[in-house]
């Protein structure tokens, strides 16, 4: 077997050379900077290991980062559910439609995502604000006298954040729902169940990992997130992205944002792991 | 077991301009196997479809003990179903994949444990409670779906091809397990198939379809026997079909090519046939006799030839003998040791007896 393989191969190049310009490229234009920025900056920050990690310390705790941390996890994590709650029936509507229907649901799914994030945002904002296109509607109707305070807040955030993140979970989702056997639904269906029975008992117990999943990739994404907040957020929507930018830009403290950078960059890694760790898993469990 | 009777009164089909399923009428006792016997697309996996609910009838009427259940949504039909993948819940335990139909009709902790019990008891598969199903092999996921459409004691039970996903051996040892716990529970058993000797080993009444409508229906060893038609009489096993002209209809005699006369002891009109008729046997009816050997029954059908053709197939010898015209009839003889054994090239008479012979003609 092995031998005919041999024979069958074109030349004795081995294929494995061709990630060469791939690698070489994400060394010097990725891993190389991000390492000497941590290097350089980090090295300003202390003499010596124990007072680096005593600075970072510092820096993690102090009032402002503080906050800041916690604002970014609320927000990724009110995105997340917010994008689950609309991904999972638009998934679920793409797994079970066909032709014409189907297509119309992928495009209005995967169009946007190929779209750049500031035009959504903008497009947001359009509707949004206080001449946008739903406060019209409301004074218009007369429901209310005044327009609605929907741009600049912490609303408008998360709205944004999820639309720009949707589809990374409806296409997530959507690749789960596929792969359930229709006949498994037929036998519940068979068996006596109703169809409230069997989502609860046969469907969301199937699609539970690609919700895991998809909901990770969401989250993992949203706290890095910088255009969407920046645009559309208020005064206290301050994520970690923004506060890396500013200490960057405007103060050129660029320890502590090497600082803010390294903390994003670990628990993007632990979430990523765990991720990848269940995604070997899915596949192990076939 | 309440087992009860299912009754289908002309029941139609029709996708678009094809009728996949025409005018299927037929009245199932309690207790009784029976099954939708025939190839793709003959409408057997339709019908079942329409029995369960998953697919609705355009014309017709199905009664479970006499209630017309052809509108009622598959959730409330109280069958028992028996899927071609199992259609096991893969997340669920095989002791919860067979409580599903119990914890569906809200039975009590109790009484449930109890039937999951009896159920993997009946299936022999005690000791498997805790099991996922990806961790039994191809025959106990089986016996865990066949555990799950007892389990609730419904009516009837459809199964839909249930042992075409394992290998030949392990299919004869379901077959009859199968069987032995359908008998042994008088279970009304509704079973669709392509393969003839799993209809036959199993069945109390055997459908044969085609083109959507029942061509035959009876006891196995009737629709092989006396085949209604050269369809039946083909799909039901091996068949000579022998051509020539009709000698004599009111004798039921055929000539053959060579002026050979052919007699049977019935005739049959089927449409199939164009011009001419045919004369059928089955293979292990015939004797191959050495050629010049004159015994037998006085009055069959004797016919020289010459072998031609000759396999061995362990339990039976099969020969291809060549009676002329280019017409090429099977034997089967028993490997009996007793039996004379000819080569490729030897003359011989294969005869049989008239009974044994069925003419099929063109009306």
């Amino acid at each position: 077997m092995a031998s005919i393989r041999d024979a069958d191969r074109v030349s004795d190049f081995d294929p494995a050379w061709l990630i060469l310009p791939l690698a070489l490229m994400l060394v010097s234009m990725f891993l190389l900077p991000i390492a000497w920025f941590f290097v350089r900056t980090l090295q300003d920050s202390g003499e010596g290991f124990a007072e680096i990690v005593d600075t970072i310390w510092t820096v993690l705790t102090s009032p402002a980062i503080r906050g800041s941390i916690v604002i970014t996890n609320w927000i990724a994590l009110v995105v997340t559910l917010v994008a689950l709650l609309l991904a999972y029936p638009i998934a679920y509507m793409m797994a079970r439609s066909r032709g014409v229907a189907f297509t119309l649901l992928v495009m209005c799914v995967v169009l946007p995502y190929f779209t750049s994030v500031i035009v959504r945002t903008y497009s947001w904002m359009v509707i949004l604000g206080r001449q946008g296109l739903i406060n019209s509607l409301l004074l218009w109707t007369g429901i209310v006298d005044e327009p609605v305070a929907m741009m600049y807040n912490t609303f408008a955030v998360v709205v944004g954040m999820a639309y720009v993140l949707l589809p990374y979970l409806v296409l997530t989702l959507y690749a789960t729902m596929k792969g359930i056997d229709p006949s498994l639904l037929r036998a519940a269906r068979g068996l006596g169940a109703g169809g409230f029975y069997i989502f609860r008992r046969v469907y969301l117990p199937l699609t539970l990992h690609g919700v895991f999943s998809g909901c990770l990739i969401v989250f993992i994404l949203a706290i890095g997130f910088f255009i969407t907040p920046a645009l559309m957020g208020g005064p206290s929507d301050v994520m970690i992205a923004m506060l890396i930018e500013r200490e960057v830009e405007l103060t050129l403290n660029w320890p502590l944002a090497a600082i803010m950078s390294l903390f994003l960059l670990v628990v993007t890694l632990v979430l990523y792991s765990i991720y990848y760790r269940f995604a070997n898993i899915e596949r192990m469990m076939g | 077991m309440q087992s009860g009777s299912l009754r289908l009164e002309r029941l139609t089909k029709r996708y678009a301009a094809a009728t996949v399923v025409a005018e299927v009428s037929v009245a199932i006792p309690s207790g009784q196997f029976f099954s939708l016997l025939g190839p793709s697309g003959s409408g057997k996996t339709t019908t079942l479809s329409m029995i369960a609910g998953f697919v609705d009838p355009d014309e017709g009427r199905i009664l479970i003990e006499d209630r017309d259940v052809t509108r009622l949504s598959p959730q409330y039909r109280e069958l028992g179903m028996v899927f071609q993948n199992y259609a096991l819940f893969p997340h669920l335990s095989v002791a919860e994949n067979i409580a599903f139909p119990l914890r569906v009709r809200r039975f009590g902790n109790a009484e449930r444990e109890e039937r999951v019990t009896w159920a993997l008891d009946v299936v022999r598969l005690a000791g498997f409670e805790r099991r996922l199903p990806r961790e039994l092999s191809g025959g106990q996921q089986q016996r865990v779906a066949l555990a799950r459409a007892v389990v609730f004691q419904p009516p009837v039970v459809l199964m839909d091809e249930p042992l075409g996903a394992l290998d030949k051996n392990l299919r004869y040892q379901m077959q009859v397990e199968i069987k032995e716990i359908q008998r042994r529970l008088g279970m009304t058993v509704v079973y669709v198939t392509h393969d003839q000797e799993e209809a036959m080993n199993m069945s109390d009444v055997i459908a044969i379809m085609n083109h959507g409508r029942i061509e035959q229906m009876g006891a196995p060893t009737d629709v092989y026997e006396r085949p209604g038609s050269i369809f039946a009489g083909k799909f039901l096993g091996e068949a000579n079909l022998i051509e020539g002209r009709i000698d004599n209809l009111r004798s039921k005699s055929l000539a053959v090519a060579g002026g050979t006369i052919l007699r049977a002891s019935r005739a049959i009109v089927d449409e199939e046939i164009a011009e001419g008729a045919k004369h059928f046997v089955r293979p292990e009816r015939i004797a191959v006799h050495a050629a010049n050997d004159a015994t037998g029954e006085a009055g069959s059908n004797r016919v020289a030839g010459k072998v031609a053709r000759l396999s061995f197939l362990g339990n039976l010898v099969r020969y291809g003998v060549d009676i002329g015209a280019g017409e090429l009839v099977t034997v089967d003889a028993q490997n009996s040791g007793r039996t004379p054994a000819f080569g490729v090239g030897d003359a011989v008479t294969a005869a049989w007896r008239p009974d044994d012979a069925i003419l099929y003609h063109h009306g």
